[in-house]
């Protein structure tokens, strides 16, 4: 399987290449992905946290928003 | 006697005398060299000519000194020093695949100003950022955006991620579809080899959960004493699939 594409524009000379990423380049990609995405579990299971207190004190989002603005 | 059609040079007539060969060479290797001479008057490294108002007569014009630009004076060019405050379009780069790279950013101005707009990508809505480089090096970036009015904040710090155009984890998150976006990032003190750059991002895009156009700003720095020589953008949902990067510097 062929790895993501990365363009490389040098603007100095304004040569711009089109190339499948090299090993490293995609190690730095594959990085950055999976740290979003476990920000984005983290961020969802907060929000499901809240909404859990939310729900036990029997407040709505709107509620909650207004309490804590 | 004959002439050349171009340059006047003058030639022998078919009828000359073979004894008269040597002065007819003479004659017109030498109007071959000052005409040779008046197209071509560099002298020095870094040197351009441009036309003149004599016909066939170019004129000298000697490098400017670093950072100048080229502009137009009296109707001829002329190197111009960039007054303060002035913008200078660096480059305009269209986005595409998984990630794009801009490279070799010139070191001579204060401030980088960078126009991203009309951004979409492929697969799914990502976060959409872009980050700073030192050559082959991301650069880390700290940095505070607040997630919504009244709401918490959404702090940064410190990967490769850079500062993030648009979010994916706390709301206002981007439709990776729509086209209607902007923003503008600004980097001070970029080309600085001793000390951190403020780093900030001014922004809006069309949010996929209630199709609301929502603003964006983020406000940091860049944690490093590199300067900033390139920038990455790359967004977490897919391959980008359309989108435009003006870079201006500001002097």
């Amino acid at each position: 399987m062929s790895n993501p594409k990365i363009r490389i524009h040098d603007i100095a000379t304004n040569e711009i290449i089109d190339r499948e990423m090299t090993a490293e380049e995609l190690a730095e990609y594959t990085a950055v992905k999976e740290m979003l995405k476990q920000e984005k579990a983290e961020a969802t299971a907060k929000a499901e946290a809240k909404q859990a207190i939310a729900d036990r004190l029997g407040l709505t989002a709107d509620e909650l928003k207004l309490l804590i603005s | 006697m004959p002439t050349t059609t171009n340059y006047g040079w003058t030639t022998p007539a078919d009828t000359d005398l073979v004894k008269d060969g040597a002065s007819a060479i003479r004659t017109l290797g030498t109007a071959i060299d000052t005409t040779t001479k008046n197209l071509n008057p560099s002298t020095t490294l870094g040197d351009i000519e441009y036309r003149s108002s004599t016909a066939n007569t170019n004129t000298r014009l000697g490098i400017g000194t670093s950072g100048q630009v080229l502009s137009v004076s009296g109707g001829v060019p002329a190197w111009t020093t960039i007054s303060a405050g002035a913008f200078t379009l660096l480059s305009t780069t269209s986005l595409t695949g998984a990630t794009t790279d801009i490279t070799s950013i010139s070191q001579s101005y204060n401030t980088l100003e960078i126009y991203i707009y009309g951004v979409t990508n492929a697969t799914a809505n990502g976060v959409f950022f872009c980050t700073p480089r030192n050559s082959t090096t991301s650069l880390t970036v700290a940095a505070v955006a607040p997630t919504s009015i009244g709401g918490s904040n959404e702090v940064i710090w410190g990967n490769a991620a850079g500062a993030r155009l648009s979010t994916d984890g706390s709301g206002l998150v981007m439709d990776r579809t729509i086209s209607d976006n902007f923003w503008v990032v600004r980097i001070a003190n970029y080309a600085s080899t001793t000390t951190y750059k403020s780093y900030e991002v001014v922004g809006s895009y069309q949010d996929t959960t209630d199709g609301r156009q929502e603003g964006r700003i983020v406000a940091g720095c860049v944690v490093s004493t590199s300067a900033v020589d390139g920038l990455r953008f790359s967004n977490s949902g897919g391959n980008l699939s359309t989108g435009t990067v003006k870079i201006y510097g500001v002097k």
